[in-house]
């Protein structure tokens, strides 16, 4: 009897353990119920082991037998995926969007307008191609638009600078972040499963800030690890990390590379995420840079060469109308400065005239460049063709919006599913403080019935 | 999908997604609204860019061809003036040289007649010589001097000025007066020969010029025509830049302007749907079970 009693005192001991660490369990969840990726927890409790005895078996309590992440990796693994995706996007649309303000398609100073300007001036010229007044008002809208190529094209150049600096400026953070999760996964290898729930929570949140950030993928095993991947290539494996790099390729394109020991992998291509992103802008930049390039000196050759076929006011042939650098036109394109200074040297009159001052033969030539296909194989007049820079941007970005829509409702879904499965809720937490405080309390009163027992049989053996 | 368990934060944490939402886009009709625009940047229409530049483009160049046609169509009024003016003048060289083919008049009466023939020929010439503030209608493109010396001897260009006042379309701003009044038949050498058959005080050298005379009274006649023609155009292009211009701005104005009625309804619906969101995120942070224990 005495040995029961002393039995039921362990047992309800076992009680209070379990209760206790119940409630911490629950405490663990309720205090990190608002921290990111921080997976519900769930205590799973048993029997000890049964006492024989005279043929009975006798229980011996309760134990814990574990702490349960309410996780499923595969949903955890396809979150990752989707942050990624509209990291990628929204990110493109975002920079692109910000991009597009220079394009001044509501000013008058934007590259179309002012082109729309000049020939508008030279069309005026044609009714006077003597006047002086008329000459110097074109020669100036001339220059506007010169100005304004340069402009877009230095401030593309700034975006492009602003993009790669960008990606340079945030490689540290984001090695950082490659190497704790390759700590947290030693971690998570040394203490054998004891604590790898809250190591597993921590990785899966610098995971989703690495997917966020690169489009990183992730695989993630049983004991919690994770195996972060970059387009295939594994990133961080076990307590091993590699190293991400940003550098500049030959045509100073963003060039991202993984390199460890015995390699360096390009990468630049897998990356995703707001990298991804950014660099999915750049390339759009860089082919409206490339079209404002091809703009600016076949529009200017071809300006040029009609020029140069006609004769000034004094009756001597043109020179070059516009200046610029060869390959680099829309950095450097300008009117000359003769023609500035005088611009009786626009040559409008025809090579067989006259050097008359009303002889706008060439002056005709001139304007007829505005409805010439020189463009895109001879397909596109110089307006339509800036037109097609304007639409490839406008067009990137709502396919960027529309993306971003997509891949955001593919997150919130997962994000939805995740949470459904693995988030705190405040109310099923506060039931079961409910529960384990009573479970504690009932555990607490067989101990105290047992001891009024045992005090009461010793009392009649005493 | 189903979600079978929801959780508070989750809950908050979607409301904030889809409220965001929301604001992103009742900001962009809010924008609408304001501005009246539904086009202000690239993305906003892609697929009519090329149209929009297009249609401002030709916006612009009509305000070109109205201001070019006025010009131009003030200098061939003042071309048509002038050819008027020597048709006027030639008529009275045309009774004169009548009058002084009869054999009734005298020596003093041809020498009266050579006077009124030199007094002719100065006031063809000054109308041949006109110009519109400095631009010498008769000169050719060498309009900055006088077309014709003080003898008609032409001092202007050949070519023709031409003046855009439309898509391929142009009119004459200045005219080659070697070809118009000196082409077929030269009008100040009909007159000079005139004044030197009137200084011989032979009424048959006269008569000999009559027919020249008639010649060069149709080389003027001719060339009115020829300006009243350009005339004609200039004034229809100027009609047509002016009704396209009206018509391209309507145009541009369906492209880019928001239909004011239905933005301002949009504008509305967003803002009710968003204090309805907002509530409905009030009312769903109404605590939780750790308030009542």
């Amino acid at each position: 009897m005495v040995m029961s009693l002393l039995s039921t005192l362990s047992m309800g001991r076992t009680g209070l353990r379990v209760a206790s660490t119940g409630l911490s369990v629950t405490g663990h969840n309720v205090t990190n119920a608002t921290t990111e990726g921080y997976t519900k927890r769930t205590l799973s409790t048993g029997t000890r082991d049964p006492m024989l005895r005279n043929g009975m078996s006798l229980g011996m309590g309760v134990q814990s037998t574990g702490v349960q992440r309410s996780a499923e990796r595969m949903v955890n693994e396809q979150l990752v995926d989707a942050v990624g995706n509209e990291s990628r996007s929204s990110t493109a649309y975002e920079t692109l969007s910000a991009i597009e303000t220079y394009l001044d398609e509501e000013s008058s100073s934007s590259v179309a307008n002012q082109l729309d300007r000049f020939f508008d001036d030279l069309n005026e010229l044609a009714s006077d191609p003597g006047s002086f007044s008329l000459r110097d008002q074109a020669v100036n809208s001339a220059e506007s638009f010169s100005d304004s190529v340069l402009k877009l094209s230095s401030e593309l150049q700034d975006s492009r600078d602003a993009i790669l600096s960008e990606l340079e400026d945030t490689m540290t953070e984001i090695q950082q972040k490659v190497n704790q999760v390759a700590v947290l996964n030693a971690k998570m290898a040394d203490a054998g499963g004891i604590t790898g729930g809250d190591y597993a929570d921590q990785a899966g949140a610098l995971v989703a800030d690495l997917a966020e950030a690169v489009g990183a993928s992730a695989h993630f095993d049983l004991d919690g690890s994770v195996t972060l991947m970059l387009g295939g290539h594994a990133v961080v494996s076990g307590a091993e990390a590699r190293e991400i790099e940003v550098t500049t390729d030959t045509s100073g394109n963003p060039k991202v590379t993984l390199s460890s020991d015995s390699a360096t992998i390009n990468i630049t291509s897998m990356v995703g995420g707001r990298w991804g992103g950014l660099m999915d802008a750049d390339d759009e930049v860089a082919a409206a840079q490339a079209d404002l390039e091809t703009f600016a000196d076949t529009f200017a050759t071809d300006f040029n060469a009609t020029h140069a076929a006609g004769l000034d006011l004094s009756g001597t042939a043109g020179i070059d109308f516009f200046t610029f650098t060869a390959g680099d036109a829309a950095n450097s394109l300008a009117v000359d400065a003769s023609i500035v200074a005088d611009s009786s040297l626009m040559a409008l009159g025809g090579a067989t005239g006259t050097g008359a001052v009303g002889d706008g033969e060439n002056l005709t030539d001139l304007l007829a460049l505005e409805d010439t296909d020189a463009f895109s194989g001879g397909t596109q007049t110089p307006g339509e063709f800036l037109s097609s820079i304007y639409r490839g941007i406008g067009e990137a970005i709502r396919e960027y919006e529309l993306d971003t829509d997509s891949y955001g409702l593919e997150m919130a879904d997962l994000q939805e599913l995740r949470d459904s499965i693995s988030a705190v809720d405040l109310d099923e937490e506060a039931t079961e403080l409910l529960a384990w405080q009573a479970a504690y309390q009932a555990s607490a009163r067989v101990i105290t019935t047992a001891s009024d027992l045992l005090n009461e049989l010793m009392g009649v053996v005493s | 999908m189903s979600i079978i368990r929801t959780t508070h934060f989750s809950r908050l944490s979607m409301l904030a997604g889809e409220n965001s939402k929301l604001s992103s886009r009742l900001s962009k009709a809010s924008e609408v609204a304001a501005t009246g625009l539904s086009y202000s940047k690239p993305s906003d229409d892609p697929g009519r860019v090329g149209v929009i530049h297009s249609v401002r483009e030709q916006v612009a160049d009509q305000e070109v061809w109205k201001d070019n046609a006025s010009w131009a169509e003030n200098i061939l009024v003042l071309a048509d003036e002038s050819l008027s003016g020597m048709t006027d003048v030639m008529a009275t060289v045309k009774e004169l040289a009548v009058q002084m083919s009869s054999d009734h008049y005298e020596a003093w009466g041809m020498t009266d007649a050579v006077e009124q023939a030199t007094s002719a020929l100065e006031s063809m010439l000054a109308y041949a010589n006109t110009n519109l503030a400095g631009r010498h209608v008769f000169a050719g493109a060498s309009y900055d001097s006088q077309a014709f010396d003080d003898t008609g001897v032409y001092q202007g260009d050949t070519i023709e000025p031409e003046i855009p006042v439309g898509d391929d379309n142009s009119v004459l701003g200045g005219f080659d007066g070697s070809r118009m009044l000196q082409g077929t038949t030269d009008v100040f050498k009909v007159v000079n020969d005139l004044i030197t058959a009137l200084g011989s005080g032979d009424s048959d050298n006269v008569v000999d010029l009559l027919d020249d005379i008639d010649d060069a009274q149709d080389q003027l006649i001719s060339a009115q025509a020829e300006v009243g023609a350009e005339m004609l155009k200039v004034e229809d292009a100027a009609e047509l830049a002016s009704s396209l211009s009206s018509n391209l701005s309507q145009t541009l104005s369906r492209l880019t302007e928001a239909d004011q009625v239905e933005s301002y309804a949009e504008l509305m619906k967003l803002q009710t749907a968003y204090e309805a969101a907002l509530q409905v995120t009030a009312a769903s942070n109404v605590g939780n079970l750790f308030n009542k224990i």
